[in-house]
């Protein structure tokens, strides 16, 4: 649950400040009330649908490679982006203008988050390496 | 802290007594130190029964219904469900890392971050396990000693 939270937040705060900066160059619409709660509509639902894809993944078919999942994890995250942003949001048209602009947006947003995440996982594994130095050092 | 230690052949069983005012956190460390030493595990092994001290573990993993104890060479079967060891050994240096194994922290070399939120820890005696996210907070809050 943690997991999730973290990922939703780390997704939305860096898709807001995108968004505002697209916004700011008149590349996409600018940022209101309506577009942000959208926007945090969006990040809840790849967070839901990362965590339930790589459940089902690993629990029935037995796949637990961290590429696999990293994959499946990219390909919600558009799915949820094309579904809730472009069929329901209207944020875009199916145009391939649209596809041009939005996929390198997602792939900035998944590498951004992944990158965050990754520090702060090495952040706890340097912490607790210290740690069993310094346990070390005492034996 | 005072050392009394008596030897003698009238005693047939070795016995530990600690005087104190309060326990403190020194005392404490030894005192948990001494539970860990004394608490054995029955464990299975070629149809021979053993009891292994706790120190002497490095993991329990979970295998088609099946626990199994890893020490530095040998493993044995454990009659145990992993959950049940879970909540005898929690307090102790044991900590879970995943739905199939929990881990003595104390037999941890070093740990390297991995691919989606995981961790992976190299054992003092070479073996590698990961740690799955959900468990990464768990596993720092043990070394830290919050749990």
């Amino acid at each position: 649950m943690i997991g999730i939270i973290r990922t939703i937040s780390h997704s939305f705060t860096i898709l807001t400040i995108i968004m505002l900066i697209l916004g700011k160059l008149q590349i996409a619409l600018p940022l209101n009330n309506t577009l942000i709660f959208q926007l945090f509509i969006i990040c809840v639902g790849v967070a839901l649908l990362q965590f339930i894809t790589v459940a089902i993944f690993k629990s029935i078919f037995k796949i637990d490679s961290p590429i696999v999942l990293t994959i499946l994890q990219f390909i919600d995250m558009s799915a949820v982006v094309f579904v809730l942003g472009g069929l329901l949001f209207k944020m875009f048209d199916f145009s391939l203008y649209s596809l041009v602009i939005i996929m390198p947006m997602l792939i900035v947003i998944f590498f951004f988050v992944f990158f965050v995440e990754f520090l702060s996982l090495s952040y706890k594994a340097k912490k607790i390496n210290n740690i069993i130095k310094k346990r070390n050092s005492k034996k | 802290m005072k050392l009394t230690i008596e030897q003698s052949d009238i005693f047939t069983e070795t016995e530990i007594n600690i005087k104190c005012n309060m326990i403190d956190s020194n005392l404490q460390k030894i005192i948990d130190e001494l539970q860990i030493m004394m608490f054995s595990i029955t464990a299975y092994k070629d149809g021979a029964i053993y009891k292994i001290s706790l120190d002497d573990i490095y993991y329990f993993e979970s295998v088609d219904d099946k626990t199994f104890i890893y020490c530095q060479v040998d493993v044995y079967e454990c009659k145990y469900k992993l959950y049940e060891l879970e909540n005898k050994i929690s307090n102790y240096k044991f900590t879970r890392i995943s739905k199939s194994a929990i881990i003595n922290i104390d037999k941890i070399s070093y740990i390297k971050p991995q691919l989606a939120g995981r961790l992976d820890i190299t054992m003092d005696n070479g073996e590698h396990q990961t740690v799955n996210r959900h468990y990464v907070n768990t596993l720092r809050m043990k070394f830290e000693g919050e749990v």
